[in-house]
Order: structure tokens, then sequence, then C-alpha cells
């Protein structure tokens, strides 16, 4: 119990520091707004070593057993109106992945110029993605998790500033936003758990998979620059979001952290576009969205759901590929990984999904889905105990989203 | 003959006469259409043609009058509603409408202030409220 009580008094910290308790007397107080959102994900693997999808954070992966703790999430927001127009909003994530530790996830201020025109300015999630602003809120969508496989974007929220403008017209609205800012990770959760997955498994003599190794990948971006553009006229949205950026990616080597860097610390000027279609026609749901990051990958997702009463079934199909990869399998490219045709390391996988929602009541849904991974890279996504490359998976979860 | 008209006109006469209602302020005398209402319960406008910012009322969860005006004027199931609620408020857009126990005291949250709108039973309406919409 040491750890929820190390956890209470980390949330009682982060509240603070969001500014919610600016003064004890405000709790209680109707401009102070507190709600909150969580979701309790488990599954096992069918088939194949073992199960990842990319997450924020690294989380969602799946190797032993029934594993509850990857993707789970609780979320609590705080919102308290200084004025009519100018609030603070604060959210804290505790994700099972850090050990359901909080952590500082949103804090910021905005202001009404207008009721159509507000300013924001503070720590924000990054909105790259359809998705984006929502894909920890599980009741807000059909799936069991957002079809992760073209949401592998290695940030996540930023600091900084936006603007947001909508015109709203008899049959629906337009939204456009810009924002820019920047974010330090160090390290980057999602980059340094994917190079380790790639390059550093380790393995015993019986072969028997042991871990990984201790390298660390760091991310630095500045100069964030984005625009989306996004579209609502009756049943069908349409959404565009397009970022620039300098980055700095930093490998270490196992020990080798902070001083001794294997990169050579260039800036690289990157760009990033999704763009998004979806419908919601009376009981239909249909979205696809693809995106790019300049040449280093593509990925793309396609998803059909149903409402029929308290169930909405629901299949997706979603797709990564990075032509030219630097990072390589386990037992390298003399093991014969690199593709035959370019002679390159290419990562290349899709996730196949059926699942289905059942709303138990308006606050809380069921869902389960059963996962089917395909990897067709050279390089290894997850444990690959015959360390041949390929790391293709079957797998069911179990997810209860609730609002609060 | 004579009594099975007499009784479809009941029936029919009966089945026209709204129950619940759509209510402002009645120091308010905005227009205000189905369509408004629509938005401003969907956060997608944030005040009445006068200029006032409008504050929502609705009744609980588990209110008829509430499931319907959802279904027929929103055209969202409960779960819904709370799933488009829920984006909304975690990504910081807009709070959603409070929720009141009542008829009663969606009124008397309506008659208090300027700006407010609420969904209640027509039964329960009074002087301090204007309806703009009957369903």
């Amino acid at each position: 119990m040491s750890i929820k009580l190390k956890s209470n008094i980390k949330i009682r910290t982060c509240l603070l520091v969001a500014g919610l308790t600016l003064a004890p007397s405000v709790l209680g107080n109707e401009d102070i707004n507190i709600s909150g959102f969580g979701s309790l994900i488990g599954g096992f693997v069918l088939d194949g070593d073992g199960y990842w999808a990319r997450q924020p954070d690294a989380a969602g992966q799946y190797a032993d057993g029934f594993e509850f703790k990857s993707e789970s999430r609780i979320g609590i927001q705080a919102r308290y109106f200084l004025t009519d127009k100018t609030r603070i909003t604060g959210q804290v994530m505790m994700r099972g992945v850090h050990d359901f530790d909080p952590k500082l996830e949103w804090l910021y201020v905005s202001h009404d110029i207008t009721y159509d025109l507000s300013i924001h300015v503070g720590q924000m999630r990054l909105p790259v993605y359809h998705y984006s602003d929502y894909m920890d809120v599980g009741v807000a969508y059909p799936w069991l998790r957002v079809p992760s496989d073209a949401y592998s974007l290695a940030v996540t929220n930023f600091q900084g500033a936006g603007l947001q403008y909508n015109y709203n017209f008899d049959r629906g609205w337009a939204g456009l936003k810009i924002y820019a800012g920047q974010q330090d990770t160090d390290p980057n959760d999602l980059i340094t758990t994917i190079s380790q997955y790639q390059s550093s498994q380790l393995y015993d003599r019986q072969g028997k998979f042991r871990g990984v190794k201790g390298i660390r990948r760091v991310k630095h971006y500045r100069d964030m620059k984005g625009v989306v553009l996004e579209t609502n006229i009756d049943w069908f949205t349409a959404r565009v979001s397009f970022l620039e950026q300098e980055e700095q990616f930093l490998r270490f080597d196992e020990g080798q952290y902070p001083s001794n860097t294997s990169s050579s610390g260039r800036w690289y000027h990157t760009h990033f576009a999704d763009v998004s279609f979806s419908i919601d026609y009376n009981n239909w749901f249909a979205i696809y969205e693809w995106n790019k990051y300049d040449d280093l990958y593509k990925s793309w997702l396609v998803s059909l759901a149903y409402r029929v009463g308290k169930y909405t079934p629901y299949v997706y199909y979603t797709e990564f590929k990075e032509p030219y990869s630097k990072d390589i399998a386990p037992g390298g490219i003399s093991a014969g990984f690199e593709d035959e045709e370019t002679g390159t390391l290419d990562v290349d996988y899709n996730t196949l999904a059926f699942g289905t929602r059942y709303d138990i009541n308006p606050r809380l849904a069921l869902k389960v889905e059963y996962t089917i991974f395909s990897d067709e890279g050279d390089a290894a996504v997850f444990i690959d105990e015959n360390q041949d490359g390929m790391t293709d998976s079957k797998g069911v979860f179990v997810g209860l989203d609730f609002k609060f | 003959m004579k009594k099975l008209l007499i009784l479809i006109t009941l029936v029919l006469s009966f089945s026209s006469v709204a129950k619940s209602v759509v209510v402002v302020n009645s120091e308010n005398l905005s227009k205000v259409t189905s369509s408004d209402i629509k938005k401003l319960f969907l956060a997608r406008k944030g005040s009445f043609d006068n200029g006032d910012p409008a504050k929502l009322a609705t009744l609980d969860s588990e209110n008829e009058i509430r499931k319907e005006f959802n279904s027929l004027v929103l055209n969202k199931s409960e779960s819904q509603y709370t799933g488009y609620w829920a984006k909304m408020r975690f990504t910081g857009r807009a709070t959603p409408p409070l929720e009141l126990e009542s008829s009663m005291a969606v009124r008397e949250f309506v008659a208090k202030h300027k700006g407010a709108i609420g969904v209640m039973d027509k039964a329960d309406v009074d002087d301090t409220v204007r309806v703009v919409f009957e369903f």
C-alpha cells in the first residue's frame, strides 16, 4: 500500500503545482470543476512471443500471462474559472506503464477573446492526429484502443501557445488552430523502447529472452509550428494537420548516458502531415486517417463500426511502413534480415482487429478485442525468441472505460 | 363510428401535446430556434443573439425528459452524449451542461441567471421563464 500512499502525496503535489488549489477555499467553490476518466485494460497473447500496441510512453506491451498494467490509466482534470472568460485547466495522468505515478499531462491557461476565438498558453497535447486530444479517453471512441500503428509520433505533448478559431454555420462548423512550442523528451520512452527491441534484445545460451540493453534515446524538439483545419458538416468530418519543427536525436549506448552520444547532435528540420475523414451517419461510424513523417515513415488506419442497441461492433486495419530503418534486428544484417529487393532494412507491420464496445451505462463501457498483428518488415518489433526478425502475434484484450 | 372518431381525435390531440420544454430566463427576449438549441447544448455556439453568454442546464442522467431531449433534439444516445462531453471536457474545449435533479431546480436556475437555458417538464413552467421550444 506504500505505493498508493506515495501516489496520493504526489497527486496532491501535482494538483498544487497545477495551481488547482491556489487557495484552499477554492475547493467546493462552483468555479472549480473536477472530473476524471480512466481505462482498465488487460490482455494476453494467444500466439507469438508478445504484442506491443505502440501507445504514448511505450505503453501497450503484453508478453506473459494476463497483463493489466501496460495500458491501464486514470486521468483527473480540474478547471478553475478565474473569470467567465479565463480558466486554468490541469490534467494529471496515472499510467500503469509508470506504476500509476501521476504525471502532469496538461496545464494551461485559456482565454476567450470571443466565444469563437480563444488563446491557450501552457503545456498541451500536440494536436497532430484526429484523436490526439482524447486518445486517453476511452469512453469517447468505440475501440479498445486507438488503432496505434498509425499513431507513432514520439512526441505527445508540447509547451507553447495556441490560437483556436471556430466558425459555426447552419449545418456544421469549421475550426482553425495554429500553435507553436517546444518539447524535450529525455529519455524518449517510445523511441528508446523501439530501439531496445529492434537492436538490443538479450538472450541467454538456451536462446531464452532475458531483457533488453539499457540504451537510451533522447529527442529534443524546437520551433514546433503547427496548424489544424477541421470541418464538420452534418455527418461528415474532415481534418488536416501539419507540423514542422527542428529536432535533435541523441543515441546513447548502455552506460554512455549522458556524456557519450553516438549521434552527431545535428538538428534536423522535419515535417509531419496527417489527414482524416470520418462519417457518423445514423448508426454507422467510419474513419480513414493517413499520415506521413517526411520520408521516414507513412502510416494509416481505416475502421468501420456499427451501433446496435448497447453494442458497437467494430473492425479496424492499421499499417506502418518505415522503409529505411537504421536500427537492426537481433542477429544483425549478417543474419539476413535485410530486404531482399532493396537491400535496406525496413520496418513494416500492420494490425487487423475485431472487437465490440458494450455500454453498461452511459459512464461505463466494456470492450473486447481480438488483435492480429503481422510483422512484414526486417526488424523485430517486439520480443523475438527465435531471433528471425519476425514478430507476428495474436492477442485478446478486455477493457473497461469510465468517466467520473 | 362517432365514438371511434372521438377516440382518434383524442389520441391524436393527446400525442401532439408536448410534455417537455426548453426555457430561457423571462427577461431574455432573443430568438432561439431548435438549431440554436442544438448548437448551444453541443457547445458549438456560446451565446444568444443578444450577446449574453449561455449557461446550460439539463436534468440528471436517469431522467426521461433529458433522454428524450438528447435523442430528439441532439440526436445522441446517452452513451454518445456522455462520450461527446467527455471529449469536449477532457480536451478543454467546453464544460458540459449543469445536471440538476428536477424540473423545479432547472426553473430556479434559469430564473436566477439571465443567460441560462434549461430543459424541463412543461407542467412546472411559470412566468419566471420563457418557453422557446417544445418536444
